[in-house]
């Protein structure tokens, strides 16, 4: 090979390695048992069953299957056969299913098999936003053993008022009726049986995920023949509570989501798998599965035979029709104690963050100006504090220092990890550093997430405990004032359109029982008030399909002039060096004194 | 070729860490409690070292390299000579920042909660009724 040619594959490899990193998957430069091989996942067409073939001339091997990914995972019994492997397959060309053309093969080391959360979230992003699936939920002789209590009960419940033939399937009803008519149940007339005994160990798992508010009270048991379906649905959200749940058993299917806007998504539905309606796929999607004898998987290269299909439909039935536990659209309050501002912080905060951590990590890399100068004017060898690191933006910035960053978000922190930052995870509220022991902290672009004031505060006092007396401190906070000096922020540059400001002030609301709303922005727009939800249209930079955009909703307090350095004056032994607007920022420099 | 390393949760990491569960009174140093260890060699700045001696607790980090099995391997206290003194510099530089804990657990001295450490990131969340 030639050198040029040998530099170029080089850096061909290490770039498809910053990708997979991307995705969360830690590699090794030494050999391990697990070997990632790019370009030879199902989305670049490689038929898996000649892949198996192929992995498995090295050594025993397991393939884990990562559908539509560009890449594949075997995991092999030690590392001997996994090294052989991963030399050998190094370079390997394999023709693609559809098109003439060749898959090239680059082989990576694992440090540990993808933790179910990696592949989870990545196979998330192909499902409808709070769709939350889990394969393998029962095992086989579990699937069995229900399948034949449901046999017993459709043979003696037959023409019995709980069972029902319809259209295109058969159903079982349990707890309560469904009426069909009006798609909800008569809760004053529950069926005094209640729920099967035989599900009870089945209920007692899904309660375990955590994601059901409250013990399920009604089941639908439909069972479904080759050609059955389900027209496209959305479960009633004023008879039924927050989260549905419906287990599979028997045949596989596919179950398709639509939306307003939205294309559709078509998800397969492994027989044994679980899945949990939460949100948006809740409230905003419909559900339904065609008629059909056949179902078309893996993109087209596989078409598999329906069989006999049961699926177990978990509700919890609204006692106080006036304390309807979901609501269509929810309304969002400022907060006015801890409890609230804890529990929209975490909804609105965290869990937005940890959702959206790689598109936001790419939309981070360049560091503001004005805080790497901060950085670089503190004494050589200093040891900063980033709070709120984010996905270190500025703990690679200043080699002469030792940086240290934290953050809430357990997604961002493993992306520091990744960029090879001492990085840990924690709240700003309650920081685990020891008293004085930081030369320097710096807390860009988080306080304004805290939704009181006391909070803020509270995470001041926190930056001002953890460094030395003398000690500097840099914080930013997201300012009301969009122009400082007739100059706009980049923030608003970026808006292509002029905003109509008629239209968002409309938008603001109106107190409502002496309480204030948040209210939604409207991006790249002047603010409205001082306590809103920020829309983040997240990419997914995975999926090929267009329909991968969502919105999520993070909560802010953007900061009028003056406010920032008003809640430092009122902590003792905090001295205001300075104070000034950068870009749309308030910001200030403190000293521990 | 090189892949990047990861670095792990180091020791200079723990020398900085200590327990804030509500009510504890003395949380440090946390306990460490490794199941996994990596020692990677990294460049040796012998004025950045000197000046981390300054900025960290001496004691803890003798302590903490007792706790992952690396006894007798720094002094007691900081030689008075310590900046000039290379082989004690290179000795620090080792433990400060070149072992590192991929795996285990920091636990608080006084309350016994544990933090894990996966993947060499420290999970130092604490939940609503520590706070």
């Amino acid at each position: 090979m030639s050198e040029a040619l040998k530099k170029r594959q080089e850096k061909k490899k290490r770039k498809i390695c910053a990708k997979l990193q991307a995705y969360g998957l830690q590699i090794d430069c030494n050999p391990t048992s697990t070997v990632v091989i790019a370009n030879a996942g199902i989305g670049n067409m490689v038929c898996s069953t000649e892949l198996t073939h192929l992995v498995s001339q090295y050594g025993d091997c397991i393939l884990l299957k990562l559908d539509g990914k560009s890449y594949a995972v075997v995991q092999y019994k030690n590392t001997e056969s996994a090294k052989y492997a991963a030399e050998s397959l190094e370079g390997h060309q394999m023709v693609k299913q559809t098109k003439n053309e060749f898959a090239t093969f680059y082989c990576f080391y694992l440090n540990n098999i993808p933790q179910e959360d990696v592949i989870f979230a990545e196979e998330k992003s192909d499902l409808p936003n709070g769709l939350i699936k889990i394969e393998n939920f029962l095992n086989k002789e579990e699937e069995q053993a229900l399948i034949n209590c449901i046999q017993h009960d459709i043979s003696i419940l037959s023409n019995d008022h709980v069972s029902e033939k319809l259209k295109h399937r058969t159903v079982l009803h349990y707890g309560y009726k469904f009426r069909y008519g009006t798609n909800d149940v008569d809760i004053n007339n529950p069926i005094s049986e209640g729920l099967p005994n035989y599900i009870e160990n089945l209920l007692d798992r899904i309660m375990a995920t955590g994601y059901l508010p409250s013990r399920p009270d009604q089941l639908t048991i439909n069972m479904y023949e080759p050609g059955d379906g389900i027209p496209p649905h959305t479960d009633n959200t004023r008879s039924f509570d927050g989260v549905l749940s419906t287990v599979s058993l028997g045949s596989h299917t596919v179950m398709n989501f639509s939306k307003e806007g939205a294309e559709r998504i078509d998800v397969c539905v492994e027989p044994r798998t679980l899945f949990l309606f939460t949100g948006e796929s809740r409230y905003e999607w419909r559900h339904g599965i065609q008629q059909r004898k056949f179902d078309i998987l893996d993109q087209g290269k596989k078409i598999t035979t329906r069989t006999i299909r049961y699926s177990l439909t978990f509700r919890t039935v609204v006692k106080d029709a006036g304390k309807s536990g979901c609501t269509q659209k929810e309304e969002f309050l400022i907060p006015e104690n801890e409890s609230d501002a804890n529990s929209l912080e975490s909804s609105h905060v965290h869990s937005v963050y940890d959702k959206i951590a790689d598109h936001f990590s790419s939309t981070r890399e360049k560091p503001w100006p004005h805080v790497v100068e901060f950085l670089q004017s503190l004494p050589r060898a200093s040891v900063v504090l980033d709070v709120g690191c984010g996905s270190g933006r500025y703990l690679g910035v200043c080699q002469q220092h030792f940086m240290l960053g934290c953050d809430r978000s357990v997604s961002l922190i493993n992306i520091c990890k990744q960029k090879n930052f001492p990085s840990f995870v924690c709240n700003g509220l309650k920081l685990p550093v020891r008293e004085g022991s930081f030369d320097a902290c710096i807390c860009i672009a988080v306080i304004h997430h805290y939704a009181t004031e006391k909070r803020r505060i509270q995470a001041i006092k926190e930056l001002l405990r953890a460094v030395r007396i003398g000690g500097k401190i840099l914080i930013y906070a997201w300012a009301i004032e969009q122009t400082c000096n007739n100059v706009k922020s980049k923030y608003l540059k970026k808006n292509a359109v002029t905003s109509n400001q008629e239209h968002i002030e409309s938008d603001v609301s109106s107190p409502k029982d002496g309480k204030q709303k948040l209210a939604v922005h409207v991006n790249r727009t002047l603010f409205v008030q001082q306590d809103l939800l920020v829309p983040w249209k997240s990419k997914n930079v995975n999926s090929k399909s267009n329909n991968s955009c969502s919105t999520y909703l993070r909560y802010y307090h953007v900061f009028k002039e003056n406010e920032l350095q008003s809640l430092c004056s009122q902590i003792t032994e905090c001295s205001v060096l300075k104070s000034y607007h950068d870009n749309g920022n308030w910001c200030v420099i403190l000293e521990k004194v | 070729m090189r892949l990047s390393a990861f670095v792990r949760m180091r020791l200079i990491t723990h020398n900085m860490l200590t327990s804030h569960v509500k009510g504890v009174k003395n949380g440090y140093p946390l306990v460490i409690k490794a199941e996994d260890i990596k020692e990677q060699e990294t460049d040796f700045n012998p004025d950045f070292i000197s000046r981390m001696i300054t900025r960290i607790e001496w004691p803890a980090l003798t302590k903490a390299m007792e706790m992952i099995g690396h006894t007798d391997q720094l002094p007691e206290e900081v030689p008075k000579d310590y900046e000039t003194n290379n082989d004690f510099l290179k000795q620090a530089h080792h433990a400060l920042m070149e072992i590192e804990v991929i795996t285990g657990s920091l636990t608080c001295p006084e309350s016994g909660r544990e933090f894990p450490i996966a993947n060499g990131i420290p999970n130092m969340l604490l939940n609503e009724d520590e706070v």
